[in-house]
């Protein structure tokens, strides 16, 4: 049963990483906590869920479209919202509500569109499953923990040895030095946030295919869990978003597997908390160095 | 600029008062469009709300069915005809319309209903119940879907000694706040019980492992349901909950349901997360008999599990109106000619507010009918005398001491991604 039970916990947890990844990476390059991150997410499981179910088309190019539509959304919330708050040295708090905004635009257009009960949603993994003693284990939370793993390490090699990834770095250390340095900062940032919209997707999509339904709750309900899945891991680190996903998604099912599922989220949260009292950069994070 | 000013408010002034124009004929206008075969009359003079003049109609006169009617010929309800509920509410409104054309059809009676729009708005119910207790044509008032605004007006009611009846309004509190308040729907403590009765009848008396969402309705249900089976005998040997909303991945708690090796998992919770939770039970090999609650008998839930929760049980205390299930011509004669009556007058499929709608007024006008007088105390009294009535709504309807509706109950099985009905 414990076995079964860290099973459950990691394929939860890197469900929460998946979309923590592209949270903390907007958050590494603007300190900018956005809250849309979640409604892409939904967006993302929605919009392939019109194409493949709407239109009749192949699952995996519709797959394949969303991801490009969902980055594109994401692009846009950039271009057209925080690019001219930017643009105007709007304070960070600004943008901050603006993100809400954009996941409150999102949220409820989908609601509108599509109405908000449950949809069925095809599993396209559905292999089967292995059994590991008396765990079982199916194909589909294997080949979640393996896509954000693969998306993981991809990322930080962007990130941490390519140039686009310097430029990162340096926008988020300082923005009018990388400009003074010949950094494109605006093309850098749209890149970051048509990642971030790819990611959502991915791991909308396949959060969808594991639970077999989507709805517009969907978001929300993961949008505290990948917030703290990022500040656990060290807000801004990419590796300790999967980190800080997987322990927080194994301390959830541990809590409401031995102590009680329906106090899941007070004690696992108090949980994080308490280890954000020890360790206030979170598992991997360095110390900050206040800029002034 | 003051001109202008001026100008601008008397502008803003007159389109208020445009909309409040619009607002009262609104409410005039709602029963002539619903009601075309019978309240002509009553439906001009309803804004007023003291009605005198359609009395000379019946009048103190009886007619062919010998029922004194005293002036008293109408029964009015009132529901969400607009709004958010206003799909329920037209489908009970077509219900009873059907029941009281049928009933006047048969007996020779001329009783006559009128709708009234609340928007399922406590508020409204309680102007619309006020303006009901005024109107001394009245025979009795049906608060049409929720318990919401059944509860809200049921101290008017009460107060004024006219009956009420909850077409769809189950809380546990409706049938003590009054001496001549009924309910329609199965009481949720009765319900909980005969819940655990068929369990046993139908999977046998083992260990049931119970998972109930924490809201008043799953908290009650599942309190109820655990009671009566562990006074059958029964052994429970997980009762866990979960917050609805909160998550939508149940593999931990069905993980440790599965440690404990039950013969039967019980889940009370809305449709999507039952789905979620046999899912996901089957994906972990949790090999027990699944039961789930009526909440379930619809068209999204089949579509959600498609054909791999075959052989789960569902549980319901009003029977199943979907169109695949009355397909399969698994339905009974007075169903099937309610139905077929019910889509030549209004050309839908009625569904289990049409059945509940029609029941209530059936209830209320054979009452009359049965004691030969339109007077409160005498049809209150026949009301309450209900036992083993075959509604459409339910079957063996009854209603015991504290007015609680208690009816037998309806077990489907899901098979091949359908509903068929085994009890």
């Amino acid at each position: 049963m414990l076995l079964q039970q860290i099973i459950n916990g990691i394929t939860i947890g890197s469900t929460y990483a998946l979309v923590a990844i592209g949270f903390t990476m907007i958050f590494g390059v603007l300190e900018l906590t956005n809250f849309s991150n979640s409604s892409l997410y939904m967006f993302g499981a929605y919009v392939t869920w019109l194409l493949y179910a709407g239109t009749g088309m192949n699952f995996f190019v519709a797959f394949a479209l969303s991801i490009v539509i969902t980055g594109v959304l994401g692009w846009s919330i950039d271009r057209f919202a925080l690019r001219q708050l930017r643009k105007k040295h709007a304070p960070k708090l600004s943008g901050l509500i603006t993100t809400l905004g954009m996941s409150m635009v999102i949220d409820n257009a989908i609601m509108v569109f599509c109405g908000t009960d449950s949809k069925m949603f095809e599993n396209f993994l559905d292999f089967g499953s292995v059994h590991i003693g008396s765990a079982v284990v199916t194909w589909t939370q294997i080949i979640i923990l393996i896509v954000a793993c693969v998306l993981m390490i991809a990322l930080s090699i962007i990130v941490y040895r390519t140039k686009i990834g310097k430029a990162m770095t340096a926008i988020a250390q300082n923005q009018d030095a990388a400009k003074l340095m010949g950094i494109d900062t605006n093309r850098v940032i749209s890149l970051t946030f048509i990642i971030s919209g790819f990611l959502a997707c991915i791991a909308g999509t396949m959060v969808a295919m594991y639970y077999r339904s989507i709805d517009t709750a969907m978001g929300s309900s993961i949008g505290t869990k990948i917030f703290a899945s990022a500040i656990l891991g060290g807000v801004g680190i990419l590796p300790g978003a999967v980190v800080g996903g997987i322990v927080l998604g194994v301390v959830e099912t541990m809590v409401s597997a031995y102590i009680s599922s329906g106090y899941r989220d007070a004690i696992s949260f108090t949980i994080l908390i308490l280890v954000l009292l020890v360790m206030p950069n979170g598992l991997f994070g360095k110390k900050a160095i206040n800029k002034v | 600029m003051k001109a202008k000013k001026a100008l601008a408010l008397l502008l803003a002034l007159v389109m208020m008062l445009g909309v409040l124009a619009a607002c009262a004929s609104d409410e005039g206008t709602t029963e002539p469009a619903t009601g075309d075969t019978t309240t002509t009359e009553d439906g001009s003079t309803t804004d007023s709300g003291d009605t005198t003049d359609s009395t000379d109609t019946s009048g103190e006169t009886t007619d062919e069915s010998g029922i004194e009617y005293n002036g008293r010929n109408k029964l009015v309800m009132f529901g969400p005809l607009t709004g958010d509920n206003m799909q329920y509410g037209i489908k009970i409104r077509d219900g009873a319309q059907l029941a009281v054309d049928q009933f006047n059809a048969e007996h020779g009676t001329s009783f006559t209903i009128e709708f009234q729009d609340d928007k399922g708005d406590p508020n409204e119910a309680v102007n619309l119940a006020n303006m009901i207790v005024s109107d001394d044509t009245v025979i009795a008032a049906l608060a049409g879907y929720g318990s919401t605004c059944a509860l809200a007006t049921a101290q008017i009611f009460d107060e004024s000694e006219m009956i009420l009846i909850g077409v769809a309004a189950s809380h546990a509190d409706l049938p003590s706040m009054g001496e001549y308040i009924f309910p329609i729907p199965m009481s949720q403590r009765l319900e909980a019980v005969e819940f655990a009765n068929a369990t046993e009848e139908l999977a046998g008396l083992g260990s049931v492992a119970i998972l109930y969402q924490n809201t008043d309705q799953g908290v009650q249900a599942c309190q109820l349901f655990r009671d009566q089976w562990e006074s059958l005998g029964g052994e429970v040997v997980v009762y866990e909950s979960f917050v609805p909303g909160e998550t939508n991945d149940f593999a931990s708690v069905l993980s440790m349901i599965k440690n404990e090796n039950p013969d039967i998992l019980y889940v009370n919770a809305a449709y999507n997360d039952v789905a979620q939770i046999f899912l996901q039970a089957k994906q972990l090999e949790l090999d027990a008999q699944y039961v789930g609650p009526g909440m379930c008998v619809n068209e999204e839930f089949l579509n959600l599990v498609g054909t791999d929760v075959d052989g789960a049980l569902i549980l319901s205390s009003t029977p199943c109106f979907l169109p695949s299930v009355l397909e399969s011509g698994d339905v009974d004669e007075a169903t099937q000619a309610f139905i077929d009556a019910y889509q030549t007058a209004f050309g839908e499929t009625p569904d289990g507010f049409s059945a509940q709608g029609y029941d209530s007024v059936n209830i209320v006008l054979n009452s009359v009918l049965n004691a030969g007088t339109t007077d409160t105390a005498a049809v209150a009294e026949q009301i309450m005398a209900i036992r083993d009535y075959p509604g459409l709504s339910g079957y063996d309807m009854s209603y015991n001491d504290q007015k609680e509706m208690n009816k037998g109950i309806y077990v489907f099985e899901v098979e091949n991604g359908t509903f068929v009905r085994v009890k």
